[in-house]
């Protein structure tokens, strides 16, 4: 076998859980089968074979590597709720004795889950023992003026008046856009109906009207969420950034 | 540390060479059943490369690891790389590499494979004929599976209840009437949409329906009211005579597609009941 050949060990640490030995022995080779999918970047394949480990053994030090290796790669590959499960457990079980050290990843994970306020509490814990650029006043200042936007409300908006949903999501001239095609098509309907086009107006005018009326409150539904997802990663970029900064230089 | 990093190292590269090739298999079969076909295939890889005998049972092997992940062409391809009839998996290596073929279509590839082996048991010998009459059921070839299914005795239980199944879809089909596509041709030029009611597609018929009367009665109401040089008329009847005549060709498609559909799920249930008697039998 050659040096970094990761697929090839993960095969074999899998062997030795295949050969049922002691359950410390199985954690064990499961923590490495789990490192070498983590080296090849599989990090779904790397949670969830390091979930396979017996982690009601002795909370001990192979226990906690097992259960932040869990919570690292969860957090890689986006599965935040199963990142911060594993996170508050090695809070309850080692918060005197390890957990300090999964602290950066505890505040990341609550972040990406836009739970700020806790994740700012997390902060202040991290700060007060470590020498970090941000200060929190700095990383969680958005909390006073936050943007993020509610999808329900920019959806009922578009509802109540058709464009304002975009505009309130952030995105002006869509919803300027959409307003005015709305306009235009009950426009040509009552006009229609006006003239004695009763077909033309009530099928053509109202038909389209409603197509992009119902359309446009769930577009604005989604330009919400699409904003909250930008601003999600403008406000927690830089505290990625600091914390990351800080764990390196450990 | 370092020291032990290189005899961990030195210790695991000759790990696959340190097992028997049986104890290896008896792990491929673990990877197997718990559905971790990748590194199932990289361990047999891995043996190939280290072991220059036995090339047979490793291309049955890694052809029954396709064949469990349902990469049917490449199961197909390795266990017609098996060549030795004395193994003690030839059988079933037939009946997979048969039974793999049928799923891809390659009906007289397996046919062929099957009436070249014979079999000692009468149980084989039965579920050879099974999945040969499967096969002809497959291509619709109805005279030859009717032949062959006199052979049918329901003696064996792994596979009584899929004979009388086949059996079944066999009459299902012969009642089958296929639907016509001038027919629904015709349908939709009368009334559109209900060429698609007549393909079984009702939500999508009285939509066309729908849609059709909608400019429908905005061309007859250009027509009545501005005459026939209007540029409503001109307007909304273009769009009814564009989506008037995309109806009948859409009807006469839709007809294609059902009966495409309906094949295709007969297809499915005898495929299912060819299946559980091989899982049966060699299991």
């Amino acid at each position: 076998m050659d040096i970094g050949d990761y697929e090839y060990a993960a095969v074999e640490y899998e062997r030795i859980v295949y050969n049922n030995p002691p359950p410390d022995v199985v954690n064990q080779a499961l923590l490495k089968e789990g490192l070498c999918y983590k080296a090849l970047t599989d990090y779904k394949l790397a949670s969830s074979v390091l979930s396979r480990a017996n982690l009601f053994l002795d909370q001990d030090s192979t226990n906690y590597v097992i259960r932040y290796e869990i919570a690292l790669n969860s957090y890689l590959a986006e599965d935040y709720p199963s990142a911060l499960s594993q996170l508050t457990q090695l809070e309850y079980f080692f918060k005197n004795n390890g957990y300090d050290k999964v602290l950066f990843l505890h505040i990341l994970t609550l972040n990406a889950l836009r739970r700020w306020e806790e994740a700012k509490e997390k902060y202040q814990e991290y700060v007060n023992v470590n020498e970090v650029e941000l200060t929190v006043e700095e990383a969680y200042g958005f909390l006073n003026k936050t943007k993020i936007k509610d999808s329900e409300k920019a959806e009922s908006l578009s509802y109540f008046l058709p464009g304002v949903g975009q505009m309130y999501a952030g995105y002006f001239g869509r919803g300027l856009l959409s307003g005015f095609l709305q306009a235009v098509f009950i426009g040509y309907g009552a006009y229609s109906l006006y003239e004695g086009y009763f077909f033309s107006g009530a099928l053509t005018g109202v038909g389209l009207f409603w197509a992009f009326y119902s359309g446009g409150s769930r577009h604005a539904k989604y330009l919400a969420q699409k904003k909250n997802e930008e601003l999600t990663a403008k406000y927690n970029e830089p505290i990625k950034e600091a914390l990351l900064k800080r764990e390196l230089s450990k | 540390m370092r020291s032990i990093l290189i005899a961990l190292i030195g210790f695991m590269s000759h790990q696959i060479m340190a097992q028997t090739f049986d104890e290896n298999i008896a792990f491929v079969n673990y990877l197997n059943v718990n559905r971790n076909y990748e590194q199932s295939l990289f361990l047999l890889n891995k043996m190939k490369s280290t072991t220059s005998s036995r090339t047979d049972s490793l291309n049955f092997f890694v052809g029954k690891t396709y064949y469990l992940d349902q990469q049917l062409q490449n199961a197909s391809d390795f266990f017609d790389k098996v060549q030795d009839t004395s193994l003690p998996f030839w059988n079933e290596s037939v009946f997979f590499n048969a039974f793999s073929k049928l799923n891809i279509e390659h009906y007289s590839e397996a046919e062929k494979l099957l009436k070249e082996n014979s079999f000692e048991s009468n149980l084989l010998k039965s579920l050879k004929d099974f999945e040969l009459a499967g096969s002809h059921l497959l291509r619709r070839d109805f005279v030859t599976f009717d032949y062959i299914s006199t052979n049918f005795s329901q003696n064996y239980f792994q596979f009584s209840q899929q004979e009388k199944s086949l059996i079944s879809i066999r009459e299902d089909l012969r009642n089958h009437k296929s639907k016509s596509p001038l027919l629904a041709g015709i349908f939709s030029a009368v009334v559109p949409g209900t060429g698609r009611i007549y393909a079984g597609k009702t939500g999508l018929g009285l939509g066309t329906l729908i849609t059709s009367v909608i400019f429908g009665l905005q061309t007859w109401e250009g027509y009545r009211k501005d005459g026939v040089e209007s540029a409503r008329f001109i307007i909304f009847g273009s769009l009814f005579s564009i989506f008037y005549v995309g109806n009948i060709w859409g009807s006469v498609y839709t007809i294609k597609i059902a009966n495409e559909e309906f094949n295709e799920a007969v297809n499915h249930k005898i495929l299912v009941d060819l299946h559980i008697p091989l899982r049966t039998v060699f299991n």
